[in-house]
């Protein structure tokens, strides 16, 4: 289908170490959120342009001005801590999501609008009193 | 009313006689309704008895189309000619289709009123882009402002953007005057992310019904080819684009079934309440002629290509620079 590679407006990108751990994303969270390309680092060399880059167990320094993020640790959470206050169990679902709503911040920043008034319309909570 | 030929997006409610004050509201209507985000797709009507009659005519050619970009050009400035007045009204949203179709006024003389509609509540704001686009384009805008839309107005189908036009046609007096929008114009379908899914996966039309309701029901914010829901009315509606796809089958170019198998049942909601009132609505790129040569033209013209900028190379590209928010503004 390489067809629809150059048809598709490619914005976002998964960024993965290994053809086993792309076979792997795609088995397990791309099915949850597939406004995005998931590419070995390899593959990922024949890329340019701007894209919003989520990292998973590598990092490639060309894109290093890209708006990117590393998950390793970000994924850690869901075991490191000894005190589960601390810790974010992930569900392939919820990092779906995660990265869904890290991937659509780019409408925000360039329309220069938040979310305030969403939250003004919400019962009173502590997520509420940081944004308001 | 909608005055133009938009025959692949038909489709009509039954009027419900003297009886029907008796009849329950069928709950199942309600639920399918919430299930794809504020409309339909089945048979199904609010009140038990009646029922909803969807389009015949479907879309997908068995060949592939030869039109060339000038054709396109020609059909839509034909169909432009053809329904104008002396007393026309764009509505500008900022967006690629509306854009192009004040750029074709433009480019062909026909006076218009540019009419865009913002919100102070809305999360996002695209009046900057707007009054961007009316500075390149030389021409007037009138901002109209409409803080909350109300919701009994939605009898059938739930689509605010509707509702909020016709508001503000008829509080700036303008019932008189053609309304042209971009309605179903190449930028409207989101076909990104199955266009993205496809070209990981290959071709999955199992798993592109379940995106399409899953995508429709959370207003966006779920891409997700998973199940999510045992509901019976959830499955329906995957099963009846599970059909749309081998509807799409006779069609020889796959991409042009990714993109394309959700447009008729997506546009048919998009442009139905426009039929309900008496306003003069037209939709240009919903006319027969146009979207069908352009959904059967070879895919590879498509996607991420500018068709429209293709058509009109001078057209300016400020909408194709700032992503879409859409309207925002919240019901009562």
């Amino acid at each position: 289908m390489d067809s629809a590679f150059q048809l598709a407006n490619i914005r976002n990108l998964i960024i993965v170490s290994s053809y086993s751990a792309k076979k792997q994303y795609l088995k397990h969270v791309y099915p949850h959120n597939i406004d995005c390309i998931v590419l070995t680092k390899e593959e990922a060399k024949n890329y340019e342009g701007d894209f919003k880059i989520v990292f998973i167990g590598c990092f490639i320094e060309k894109f290093a001005k890209c708006e990117n993020m590393i998950l390793d640790d970000i994924l850690k959470l869901n075991y490191l801590w000894s005190n589960e206050q601390y810790q974010i169990k992930w569900t392939q679902e919820m990092l779906a999501s995660f990265l869904g709503a890290w991937f659509a911040q780019t409408k925000i920043r360039k329309m220069h609008n938040n979310f305030t008034n969403y939250y003004n319309s919400k019962n009173e909570s502590w997520i509420k009193e940081l944004i308001v | 009313m909608n005055i133009n030929n938009i025959d692949f997006f038909s489709c009509h409610f039954e009027i419900e006689n003297r009886y029907s004050e008796h009849n329950a509201l069928n709950s199942d209507f309600y639920k399918e309704r919430s299930t794809l985000g504020g409309w339909t797709i089945s048979n199904r009507h609010p009140i038990q008895g009646f029922k909803r009659h969807a389009m015949v005519n479907l879309l997908p050619n068995k060949q592939i189309n030869k039109a060339k970009i000038q054709d396109l050009q020609n059909i839509i400035e034909k169909t432009i000619k053809k329904y104008a007045t002396n007393n026309n009204v764009i509505l500008l949203s900022g967006g690629k289709d509306s854009t192009t179709l004040a750029y074709i006024f433009k480019k062909l003389n026909i006076p218009f009123k540019a009419i865009s509609l913002y919100s102070d509540l809305s999360t996002t704001s695209e009046r900057p882009v707007v009054q961007q686009i009316a500075n390149t384009l030389d021409i007037k805008v009138e901002y109209y402002k409409l803080n909350t839309i109300p919701e009994y107005m939605f009898k059938y189908w739930i689509e605010n953007p509707y509702t909020a036009k016709y508001m503000a046609i008829n509080d700036l007096g303008l019932e008189d005057h053609t309304i042209f929008t971009g309605e179903i114009g190449t930028g409207e379908m989101q076909i990104n992310q199955s266009l993205q899914y496809t070209a990981m996966m290959g071709y999955q039309p199992k798993d592109l019904a379940y995106w399409h309701v899953n995508v429709c029901g959370n207003y966006r914010r779920i891409n997700s080819t998973k199940k999510l829901s045992d509901d019976s009315v959830y499955n329906e509606c995957v099963e009846h684009f599970c059909n749309r796809f081998v509807e799409w089958d006779r069609h020889p170019d796959i991409l042009n079934r990714v993109m394309f198998s959700r447009l008729q049942d997506e546009g048919a909601f998009r442009l139905f309440n426009y039929g309900l009132d008496s306003l003069k609505w037209v939709h240009p790129f919903a006319e027969n002629e146009f979207i069908h040569m352009c959904v059967n033209m070879p895919s590879d013209v498509k996607g991420n290509k500018n068709l429209y900028r293709m058509m009109y190379p001078d057209l300016t590209d400020i909408p194709w620079r700032y992503p879409k928010s859409g309207l925002g503004i919240p019901t009562r």
